[in-house]
């Protein structure tokens, strides 16, 4: 009977043990496959009249690492998806196309260990193209870093101001500012164009870099403040705060919370089957002293 | 002529995709073109005395006619049956090229060529508006991406063709003066052209290992040794990347038996196309339809599935000229 409930939860550990290997091992395979050090990447979707895609990332040493974001839509920027060094192929798929559909191939970017890229879709739909932007993580000593990122479609020429400061003079529909040095601090960000204005406050703390996207709106224009990194660590900010979301990903983005979540899933699981064991056991004793 | 039978009977073969039409024009549009340089060379061998260009003095074409008629620019009458002959091997380099450019350059591209090239180019279905007519006041070739150096061309512009405007050569026909050479553009110039170059055969190397790592990708040793070199052109490596991770029915890997040279007469260009297979037809046409799928610049020229005398099939794909620079590299 021992042997019996013991091989039970030999079972029932051997599914969450699987669980922890294989993506550790394909992390690692992949790891190994393309050199030290792993680069982030996120997706944004910037073209105003594009329908939602689906993006994949192919990765040219391994087929397995592919990332799937679904139904990313306009105005929509994934968090940063940390990923091996290496090649990646980018393909999209309009949402909700049938399965059996083949993505469209549309650019492909290479991932350097330690940097942090944004492939985003500019342009109107009819001349849509993937732009890969290499982001800044890390700022000048107690200053932060801005850029502007055009996407605006109704107004096709903003001008975008930090306080008093121009960030961006004359910014062109589907363009992007360089990084731009600021004083920390919080202030007003003002667009302005030939139809419409925006502002919106923003803090900007120390040692930030922040990619302002100017959006066309339901009431308008918007701005867009999106945090990519803190702090100098040379690891980008994880999500996106302003809201914008939309693209989940499929999983937990590092391999720690992956094990974090597994040890607990683990946990729970040895807890249930130790309780069934224990309950069984608690039973039979109970029988076996009824019966004397 | 040879040749010419050859060149027609690939593009035959090369109708597997939606650009059948537009093959089987090129193929008809070809003959055309070996017809009339025939008839030209016909009534120049029997004239004999006749000049041996059909407008010349007046333009480059000409000029090309006449120095490949034995260097008799200024009108001077061919009067050697060697003039002739050599004045026949001219239309036959000029005919080669033109079915080449109608089979393997980019459709998008403009083309620069002399008056007589030009001529034979729209007449293998080129239109007008992608020809850059080189007449004598032009100064460079720029503006066009592609240019057709004939001897009159590579005489009006120099050592400065090859070593400012136009550094690459992506195909190569005849020999002497009767060569013609298709060189790309470069638009900034040779200099940074090649440092582009260098930075993309980087590049290249550094995607085609990545890829012999991939379990999902087998190459043959031919197909690895040019995957190493950086040898392969970066639309077939991104595309290879794709197609392994693709659900191919009854397939479990991608298996590159060979890579192709589709560019005569080219040192150092990139390897245009591919053989993938063989597999069950399943799968092969599963890779079939992603190809087909894509659009411009990951747009095959040409795709096709060959059925192997096991029953198993083959993929051929092939992109068209010149190779873009950049696709691999990063922002």
């Amino acid at each position: 009977m021992k042997r019996h409930v013991l091989a039970r939860i030999l079972a029932l550990l051997a599914v969450p043990a699987l669980c922890v290997t294989a993506p550790v091992a394909a992390h690692a395979a992949a790891g190994a496959g393309t050199g030290s050090g792993d680069g982030w990447i996120r997706l944004a979707h910037l073209s105003p009249n594009t329908p939602a895609v689906d993006v994949y990332l192919y990765s040219f040493g391994d087929s397995s690492a592919m990332i799937v974001l679904k139904h990313v839509g306009y105005g929509d920027v994934s968090p940063y998806e940390r990923v091996a060094s290496g090649q990646y192929s980018v393909a999209m798929r309009a949402a909700g196309a049938a399965a059996t559909s083949s993505p469209v191939l549309s650019t492909s970017v290479q991932i350097e260990p330690g940097h942090a890229y944004t492939v985003a879709g500019m342009g109107p739909e009819s001349g849509l193209r993937l732009t890969i932007l290499d982001d800044q993580l890390t700022t000048p000593p107690d200053h932060a870093l801005v850029r502007v990122i055009q996407a605006s479609l109704l107004q096709h020429v903003v001008n975008v101001a930090l306080g008093g400061h121009t960030v961006a003079p004359s910014l062109a529909f589907a363009s992007v500012s360089g990084y731009q040095t600021v004083a920390p601090g919080t202030d007003t960000i003002r667009v302005t164009a030939a139809g419409g204005d925006a502002n919106k406050a923003v803090t900007l703390a120390a040692e930030t870099v922040h990619t302002l996207v100017v959006l066309d709106g339901s009431k308008g224009l918007e701005v867009v403040d999106l945090e990519d990194a803190a702090g100098n660590t040379s690891i980008p900010a994880s999500g996106v705060a302003t809201g914008l979301g939309g693209t989940a990903p499929q999983g937990p983005a590092s391999t720690v919370m992956w094990l974090v979540l597994i040890a607990a899933g683990s946990a729970l699981v040895l807890a249930g089957a130790t309780r069934m064991w224990l309950l069984r056991r608690w039973r039979v004793t109970r029988l076996t002293r009824l019966r004397a | 002529m040879a040749a010419v039978l050859r060149l027609w009977w690939q593009g035959r073969k090369g109708t597997g995709r939606s650009a059948g039409g537009r093959q089987r024009f090129v193929a008809v549009a070809a003959w055309v073109v070996v017809g009339l340089a025939t008839a030209v060379v016909t009534v120049n061998v029997v004239s004999h005395g006749s000049t041996a260009g059909p407008a010349s003095g007046t333009s480059h074409g000409g000029r090309a006619a006449q120095s490949a008629a034995g260097q008799n620019a200024g009108g001077q009458r061919a009067s050697s049956p060697s003039a002739a002959a050599q004045s026949e091997m001219a239309s036959f380099t000029r005919a080669q090229v033109a079915i080449w450019m109608a089979r393997q350059v980019s459709p998008s591209a403009i083309v620069a060529c002399d008056p007589q090239m030009c001529s034979a180019l729209q007449a293998t279905g080129l239109a007008a508006s992608r020809l850059l007519v080189l007449r004598l006041s032009a100064a460079d070739p720029l503006g066009a991406e592609i240019v057709v150096a004939t001897l009159a061309v590579r005489d009006q512009f120099g050592a400065r063709l090859a070593s400012v405007y136009a550094p690459e050569v992506i195909a190569s026909f005849g020999s002497g003066p009767a060569r013609i050479e298709v060189r790309y553009v470069a638009p900034d110039g040779a200099r940074s052209f090649e440092a582009s170059q260098a930075a993309d055969r980087g590049a290249r190397v550094a995607a085609g290992q990545q890829l012999l790592r991939n379990q999902r990708i087998h190459a043959s040793e031919a197909a690895r040794v040019a995957l190493t070199a950086g040898n392969v052109d970066p639309r077939l490596l991104v595309t290879l990347a794709a197609l392994a991770a693709q659900p191919m029915p009854g397939q479990q890997q991608v298996s590159v038996a060979a890579f192709g040279d589709s560019s005569p007469g080219a040192a150092d260009v990139p390897l245009r196309d591919a053989e993938i297979g063989a597999g069950p037809q399943a799968g092969m046409q599963a890779m079939l339809s992603f190809l087909l799928a894509q659009q411009p610049p990951y747009q095959p020229a040409q795709a096709r599935l060959v059925r192997q005398p096991d029953g198993q099939y083959l993929l051929n794909v092939e992109f068209d000229a010149p190779s873009p620079l950049g696709l691999n590299g990063g922002p």
